[in-house]
């Protein structure tokens, strides 16, 4: 429980609550990178549709060094609701997704509940969960 | 068919049943029925479940020529169907990089399947759920990248101690010449990852690489070192958004033909976007080497092409090269979606032309009346051809091709050897003999697909003499389906 993260989230958390949540659950976060073990992860987490899909501003960014093949974080202090993620895998830590010149990206890109990529980003639908007050768990490949 | 060509003995079989006629046993009827099943072209776009381990070839007849060592390396798709869907355009089968071995008067086969994304998704799903470029994706498909429907099912090149293993619309796979296993997809620099890469690359006399990459009317040309590194990746807009599968160079200009088959919409099936627009004529882009912004577009009457030869250039700056043109895109757009349903539908035949663009004044297309595919040249000299090797003679009632023709432009002869209905030939290639100066003295190499004996088999002829039948035939004890392109690697 030293990973530098943790202790950004539990700050975050801690943030929160001072703020004045009435309740908190804790959203377990594991993340497999099946190839480059290079640069970080840039994690995003939204509570509405409207911020998934435009450019609303995330409730949590995240940005995890990558140090082995799997990384388990523990966000707490979020209110119980419905929740979405997007990533991606910064491998050339410019903070930002970047794409070739004909506007693919060229770094891999991640959503919760392992939603996909399939011609077109996966909808509010296809990426949400709930997260009750009992907190919840979500295991998402990176590659 | 010559008789230079030993008829095998299950010709002489089938024959012998058909005489018999009424008097056959059910034995012999069963056998008879079973012969003309293996006959039928559509072994020729089966699947083949799994990879083929080497197996030596069986001598038919003939001999190896002296001073003859090498591999054919040669792809094309090879698993159409799945449990739960299958390919719905003959371009989307999963690659397979076939090794036909020649060395001390044998021959050997080897072939493996290209380990792609989409071969694993399509495997584990059980179905064709990562299209391609006529064939839908399913649900359940991840397709963040073109990458993620590449089958690199068109082409293989030998580059040092290294194969790559080409689509079109996305990255090269390397792959071990010797064992044929997959290393893994190429990112020929970190920024340039998943950019598309055509099947078909020129090199210039001292290897350097020349290819270009498309996306509707945007497109990359690429510069590589002839081991691979990337020296220029240079994005340049086309006039059209034109269906491209090959290009020429001559030793100054890049040359890219611009059909009038252009992309219009955003169907998920790029083919589907595509619409055939012949009012529009045919369009040849001429780009400067040295200066890629300096261009001439040139205007032809309408047809359409899949290949094109090397590109040569006068003294006075006209360009001229050889082009198999059609009148129109039926082959693709047609014949190869019925081929995956089983059906064979015929279209227009491509025909060797000779494309001539002046420095000034009236570009034309002049045709030679040869059915002609596949088209390779010496790939010795800058000049002329003076011989083109192609594919011939359309097979009555079954896709593709039954003879091989080598094309002579001093005499505008065409001398062709005809296999016969049985076989479906495929592309050829043409390797000098060593030490050889004069063009095309060396051999022509390649197999074609023995559809009554259900076999591939594997040919070499004396280049300058192919009308005269392969000087020797081996044969598989499998059928490999029908490839597309490929190199041969001597040594």
């Amino acid at each position: 429980m030293k990973h530098p993260l943790l202790v950004s989230a539990a700050l975050a958390a801690l943030a929160a609550m001072l703020a004045g949540s009435a309740s908190a659950a804790d959203l377990s976060l594991t993340f497999k990178v099946h190839q480059s073990q290079k640069g970080a992860l840039m994690v995003a987490i939204f509570d509405t549709e409207t911020a998934y899909t435009g450019d609303g501003q995330a409730v949590r960014q995240l940005k995890l060094d990558i140090a082995s093949d799997t990384l388990a974080v523990v966000v707490p202090g979020l209110a119980p609701g419905r929740y979405g993620i997007k990533l991606f895998h910064d491998l050339n830590g410019t903070g930002k997704l970047t794409f070739n010149m004909f506007g693919i990206p060229t770094e891999p890109v991640a959503f919760s509940n392992n939603a996909r990529i399939n011609m077109r980003a996966p909808t509010w639908a296809e990426v949400s969960f709930e997260l009750p007050d009992a907190g919840v768990a979500q295991t998402i490949d990176i590659d | 068919m010559t008789s230079h060509f030993q008829p095998n003995r299950r010709h002489v079989l089938a024959g012998a049943a058909g005489l018999i006629g009424l008097a056959l046993t059910p034995e012999q009827a069963a056998a008879a029925a079973a012969l003309a099943i293996a006959a039928d072209w559509k072994i020729a776009f089966a699947d083949l479940e799994g990879d083929l381990a080497p197996r030596p070839l069986q001598r038919v007849h003939g001999k190896a020529p002296a001073g003859l060592a090498g591999t054919l390396y040669r792809n094309g798709g090879a698993k159409f169907r799945r449990t739960k869907g299958q390919a719905t355009h003959w371009f989307d089968g999963d690659g397979l990089i076939r090794a036909f071995r020649i060395q001390e008067g044998g021959a050997s086969l080897a072939a493996r399947f290209v380990d792609t994304p989409k071969r694993r998704a399509d495997t584990a799903a059980d179905g064709v759920i990562s299209g391609g470029f006529g064939t839908r994706s399913g649900p359940g498909a991840r397709i963040a990248s073109p990458d993620d429907v590449n089958a690199a099912n068109i082409s293989v090149i030998r580059r040092g101690d290294k194969l790559w293993a080409l689509w079109e619309a996305g990255s090269p796979f390397e792959i071990d010449p010797a064992s044929l296993a997959t290393t893994g997809m190429v990112t020929l620099r970190d920024d340039l990852a998943h950019m598309p890469f055509l099947a078909h690359p020129r090199f210039e006399a001292d290897g350097r690489i020349w290819n270009l990459g498309q996306v509707g009317d945007k497109a990359v040309i690429w510069q590589l070192s002839p081991s691979g590194t990337v020296q220029m990746a240079t994005p340049i807009a086309l006039p059209r958004a034109s269906y491209i599968h090959d290009f020429t160079i001559t030793a100054r200009h890049i040359i890219i033909v611009l059909q009038p088959w252009v992309y219009q919409g955003d169907s998920p099936v790029p083919m589907t976007s595509l619409t055939w627009r012949p009012g529009l004529g045919t369009q040849v882009l001429i780009l400067d080497k040295a200066d890629l912004a300096s261009r001439r577009v040139v205007e032809l009457p309408t047809f359409f092409a899949f290949h094109m030869t090397s590109a040569w250039e006068a003294p006075s700056g006209e360009i001229c090269f050889e082009i198999c043109a059609s009148p129109q895109p039926d082959f693709v757009i047609r014949t190869a979606v019925d081929l995956m349903a089983g059906t064979y539908t015929a279209s227009s035949d491509p025909k060797l032309s000779l494309i001539t663009v002046p420095t000034q004044g009236t570009a034309r297309i002049e045709s030679t009346g040869v059915i002609a595919e596949f088209p390779r040249t010496d790939g010795r000299g800058s000049g002329p051809n003076r011989f083109t090797l192609h594919a011939t003679t359309q097979a009555k009632a079954r896709p593709l091709f039954q003879g091989v023709g080598v094309y002579d432009w001093r005499k505008h002869q065409d001398l062709v050897f005809d296999f016969g209905p049985d076989h479906l030939v495929e592309e050829m290639v043409f390797t000098p003999r060593p030490g050889a100066v004069e063009a095309f003295d060396g051999w022509i190499i390649g197999p074609t697909i023995n559809l009554r004996a259900a076999r591939t088999e594997l040919h070499v002829f004396d280049a300058r003499h192919v009308d005269a039948g392969p000087l020797v035939t081996w044969a598989a004890d499998v059928a490999v389906p029908a490839g597309l392109h490929g190199m041969f690697w001597r040594g």
